[in-house]
């Protein structure tokens, strides 16, 4: 009896024991800790870092876009591990007896020392957040991926992304889950983007000098960002530092250059880049005369201010100017952009932080040229003026509210074509064609919620987005009737400043991540998304001479709903990632125009648009190796998307432009030394849907062509591989550094199609011709740094 | 189509963009073979004479065959049956003139598809009212001269409406307009002129010393030529199908050609084709002696 009783005791004695712990931790008070995570060389903030407390049961936040984190922990000595890729992970210790605010400095990793990984963020960061279908890649990746005539192309990163795919040979454009290039927001410090194209396509208007990172939302797109349907590229410039540096780049075609430095520390640093093409200073050595005596060349121009006022405050002012020209014989033409951004950073407390954005971009186009005849000119412009106030609030570590209102007010000036001189037909000068004017304004409350539960296993995020578009004047409006005739052929003149149309719509947005296995995460979404803006786009051959337009009252919004779910695991210590996701679109108010449409400078277009319904399924596959000797991915995507159109394709379903099955894109890295790497890449693409006829038949002395379905054949699959080598000259460990690289585009020389044409031969013989614009494209490029 | 030669020449110019920036090669077409469609073609005009009706087959695009005639079992028009002249070739008497304002109804009977039962296919027009040519004239494209390039200049009143208008040139006795891609198709954005008398330079065919014939030939002008306009009133349906068909053989400019298509038909039962009509109206105008145009000896 006195054992039993001796086990008892010892027994309860134990588990008191263990319970005072307990008891004593629910007792024991808690404070916040919150804090900025830092560049500790040039005091750049740090997004996704990760801040954890060691020993923590696990407790681990991620910083925001303010670089700021905030935990919730007893009372005590408190151990951070703070890591960010690319940087030495450190430990911070501190005493917590009162809520704390703190600055963590974290030293970049010496590039001389360890490869970093292919991604702006870590393996473990991509596993346990909420979101999904994102690809967030830094300035460093896209300035190791081999270039075409030597520049450096974040889109062409993109275009390399899982469940990405180029619009066409050449071309800026891009597919998202076989969405068209309109469908993707494209946004440069918040300001919206148009056509981010320099010649014809051939490359991108971001100088990677001027870029720190991008991010590609390919359908789980936020609730603070909308109007587009396929996906969201949010681009962010770089920012000074407070040390002065001089980059540059001098290639066979073009060359850049871009300073950046601080004022008095780095309360107000500063950062300017520029780049230049000189390709027609090659162009008299060519043997045609035309191309002799042509005019080909492209300048930009990127400016960053921040100023941090206080701590609480940070303003910063984003410039760009873009140009191309091109001038062959008596016609050229000249387009480009100019974008203006100025943000406000407020910190209200360390748990509330608000930012203002106010926004400005021009795109415009400006074509000319002489006949014997006449003189022409064709102008085309968009303008875009937007604001928005974003609130982010942290009532707790591992819980995220934020809300807002944007507001965009859009102008487009389609098209106006003026004749000057006396025409063919005898009409005089003074003829003009000229598209109507329109204006779009859209108006957005949104709100999403972000946080974790079951011992942070599982991270759930949910939002709403409430618009209203209106239509404004001046304009000319067009309506048409169920067959797409007009209903009154002269329209109705809109006065300025008269609203006459709108629309409401709202966008859920919904996203879930489950942590099964530390290694292993379950994620699911849904978003349904709305676009009020639409490109018509006259070929797949890629144009700088495209048209804008808003909704109307007969251009119905178009809209999504995406449902997306996948696995992420990590392997090996996180040295590799593997994931697989699968999605589904449905589309409404979808666009396409009308067999033999009316294109050119027609303003009554809403008679050459048909609407219906569109489909986007697949399923993507992600291999990714972060560190080592050899990093980078290898993606697998198929996907299908198609096309219900009444009055296209007899009504019945058609392979939309984008419907490409199978796309493949291996991207790899290897560090042969500390002073060489190399780079390669492969894209496969299946070959894009095209129209061609199959049978004629005899009319008034012509073969008129028969056509089946639209879209029914293909271009031949497109593929290409890519290589560039970077050897580092002269000493390492020194201030002053340069290198070369040395890149060969389409290494094999494939000839990829650009466009397809009919000719026929002296015998009467109809023939298909295909034009390709690249074969083996080989560059050098000096680049230095100091 | 007033705009029509700014918007050409846009085309053109932009085009060289195109040619200067790629380089071209042949390839081949895989995929199945089209099964052949049958095609019924006929126009009925105002003008006595022989109306024809053409009956066919297509042929696969891009091979060496050309498109033949197949007999029908029956041709008849507004219920009377039409004589059978040649292989596909069905025609009315020789003095035979579509009435203003009628309606013309074709019915043709064969077996296409070969399975023994005999498919019916269909097809109305309604015949447009003529707008006369009441003036054709000569223009100096030259200010304050008499001399080549011209333009031919029409004056006509148009009518309240909806009014399709095509045209036919004749150089002397020959249709220069013998081809789709020579034949004018006006194009209807012009309101303001709705119910006026429309004095309208032709932009079609620009009058030189000598002009694009068939098969790289060139046609040579002379003082003294006489220059024919065939104003054709269009009946809606020939209408579109000639400006669809003249699109489609135009040539395609790659940054600008919209979607490619089949040119829209009013023939039932799965055919391809038009019946249509128009109603004619001529004037001549004789060119002038000018240093431009020799005189023929």
């Amino acid at each position: 009896m006195k054992r039993h009783f001796t086990v008892i005791g010892i027994t309860l004695g134990f588990f008191l024991a263990l319970m005072l712990p307990v008891s004593a931790l629910l007792a024991q008070t808690k404070h916040t800790l919150s804090g900025k995570v830092m560049d500790g060389q040039d005091g750049e903030i740090l997004t996704g870092a990760v801040v954890k407390v060691v020993e923590g049961n696990d407790i681990w936040t991620l910083t925001d876009a303010r670089g700021r984190f905030v935990l919730t922990l007893p009372e005590g000595r408190v151990k951070l591990e703070v890591s960010y890729i690319g940087y030495e992970t450190q430990e911070h210790e501190l005493i917590l007896d009162s809520n704390k605010d703190t600055f963590l400095f974290l030293t970049p990793l010496s590039y001389y020392l360890e490869s970093v990984t292919v991604f702006a963020e870590s393996a473990g960061t991509r596993l346990r957040r909420a979101e999904m279908s994102i690809e967030r890649v830094d300035a460093e990746v896209i300035r190791r991926v081999p270039t075409l005539f030597g520049e450096v192309d974040l889109l062409k990163v993109v275009q390399m992304l899982p469940g990405v795919q180029a619009a066409s040979e050449g071309s800026s454009g891009f597919h998202v889950r076989g969405g068209s290039p309109d469908q993707n927001m494209i946004l440069f410090d918040n300001a919206t983007l148009y056509n981010v194209s320099h010649m014809l396509g051939f490359f991108s208007i971001f100088n990677s000098d001027a870029v720190r990172d991008m991010t590609l939302y390919k359908g789980d797109i936020p609730a603070r960002f909308g109007g587009r349907l396929s996906s969201l590229l949010e681009v962010v410039p770089a920012e000074g530092a407070g040390r002065f540096s001089v980059k540059g780049g001098i290639g066979l075609i073009s060359s850049k250059l871009s300073i950046q430095g601080g004022v008095a520390g780095d309360r107000l640093t500063y950062l300017a880049a520029g780049r230049r093409t000189y390709a027609d200073f090659f162009l008299p050595l060519a043997k045609n005369e035309l191309v002799k005596n042509a005019t080909i060349h492209f300048y930009d121009l990127n400016g960053r201010l921040r100023w941090r006022v206080n701590d609480n405050n940070y303003i910063y002012l984003t410039l760009y100017n873009g140009r191309d020209k091109f001038a062959i014989s008596d016609m050229g033409v000249k387009f480009g952009n100019s974008v203006a951004a100025i943000n406000w950073n407020h910190s209200f407390s360390d748990r509330f932080f608000m930012q203002a954005h106010a926004t400005y971009t021009n795109y415009d186009y400006d074509f000319k040229g002489s006949t014997n005849q006449m003189e022409m000119e064709w102008v085309s412009r968009i303008q875009d003026a937007g604001m928005r106030l974003d609130f982010s609030y942290m009532p707790a570590a591992g819980h995220l509210l934020e809300f807002g209102y944007t507001s965009n007010f859009q102008w487009y000036q389609p098209g106006k074509a003026v004749g000057i001189g006396e025409l063919e037909s005898g009409v005089q000068i003074e003829q003009d064609i000229t598209m109507s004017r329109r204006q779009g304004f859209v108006n957005v409350l949104y709100f999403s919620n972000e946080h974790k539960l079951f011992n942070e296993r599982m991270e759930l995020r949910y939002g709403l987005r409430l618009n209203r578009f209106d239509n404004a004047g001046p304009t000319t409006l067009y309506k048409v009737d169920e067959n797409y005739n007009l209903i009154e052929e002269e329209g109705e003149e809109i006065p300025s400043g008269v609203f006459f149309h709108h629309e409401y719509g709202l966008e859920p947005r919904l996203g879930i991540s489950y942590l099964a296995t530390p290694d292993l995460s379950l994620k699911a979404s849904y978003a349904r998304t709305l676009q009020y803006v639409h490109l018509l786009s006259f070929s797949s051959a890629g144009s700088p001479m495209e048209i804008w337009i808003p909704s109307s009252p007969c251009i119905k919004p178009q809209s999504s709903h995406q449902v997306s779910a996948g696995a992420f695991a990590t392997l090996f210590r996180k040295n590799y990632e593997a994931s697989v996701e699968v999605f589904y679109k449905d589309l409404d108010n979808v666009l396409d125009f009308k067999d033999h449409p009316n294109l050119l400078l027609y303003d009554k277009i809403e008679t050459e648009l048909r609407f219906g319904t569109g489909k986007s399924y697949g399923i993507e596959f992600l291999f990714r190796r972060n560190k080592g000797v050899l990093t980078g991915w290898v993606s697998y995507t198929w996907s299908r998307s198609f096309r219900t159109i009444p009055g296209v394709n007899n009504g019945q379903k058609y392979r939309s432009p984008s419907d490409r099955p199978h796309n493949i894109n291996v991207v790899l890295f290897y560090d042969i030394s500390p002073r060489m790497e190399v780079s390669l890449n492969w894209v496969y693409a299946t070959g894009q849907p095209v129209t061609l006829p199959e049978g004629r038949y005899w009319f008034y002395n012509e073969l008129i062509p028969v056509y089946t379905e639209r879209n029914s054949y293909r271009m031949a699959d497109y593929h290409r591989m890519d290589a560039s080598l970077n050897i580092r000259l002269g000493k390492m460990n020194r201030r002053w550094k340069h290198s070369l690289n040395i890149s060969v585009y389409n290494l094999y020389g494939r000839k990829n199609p650009w466009a397809i044409n009919f000719r026929m031969k002296p015998t009467g013989e109809q023939y298909l011709e295909m034009t390709y614009l690249f074969s083996v494209v080989p560059s050098i490029t000096w680049n230095f740094s100091f | 189509m007033k705009y029509f030669k700014i918007i050409n020449t846009l085309l053109w110019l932009a085009t060289l963009t195109g040619g200067v920036t790629g380089c071209t090669e042949p390839i081949e077409l895989i995929g199945d073979d089209m099964e052949s469609r049958l095609v019924i073609t006929g126009t009925l005009s105002t003008e006595p004479g022989y109306q024809i009706i053409e009956i066919s087959s297509t042929v696969p695009y891009f091979g060496t065959d050309l498109p033949e005639n197949i007999d029908a079992a029956k041709v008849v028009l507004n219920g009377r049956e039409l004589t059978r002249d040649a292989p596909g070739i069905y025609t009315t008497g020789e003095n035979f003139a579509a009435v203003e304002g009628e309606t013309y109804v074709l019915e043709v009977w064969m077996d296409y598809d070969g399975d023994g039962q005999q498919e019916y296919y269909s097809a109305t027009t309604t015949v447009p009212y003529v707008h006369v040519l009441e003036s054709l004239s000569v223009k100096s494209l030259v200010p304050g001269a008499v001399d080549i390039p011209f333009v031919l200049l029409a004056g006509f009143q148009d009518t309240p409406g909806d009014d399709y208008y095509g045209a036919a040139l004749w150089i002397n006795s020959d249709l220069y307009s013998n081809r789709i891609l020579r034949y004018y198709v006006h194009s209807l954005n012009d309101y303001s002129q709705d119910g006026s008398f429309i004095r309208y330079p032709i932009p079609e065919w620009i009058i030189t010393g000598s002009l694009v014939w068939d098969n790289g030939e060139t046609y040579d002008l002379y003082s003294g030529d006489v220059l024919t306009v065939e104003l054709q009133t269009l009946s809606e349906e020939y209408y579109r199908f000639l400006q669809e068909a003249k699109i489609e053989k135009n040539q395609h400019f790659p940054l600008f050609s919209g979607p490619r298509g089949n040119v829209t038909g009013n023939i039932s039962g799965g055919a391809l084709g038009i019946f249509g009509s128009y109603a004619v109206s001529r004037k001549s105008v004789i060119l002038p002696k000018c240093p431009g145009l020799p005189e023929r000896q």
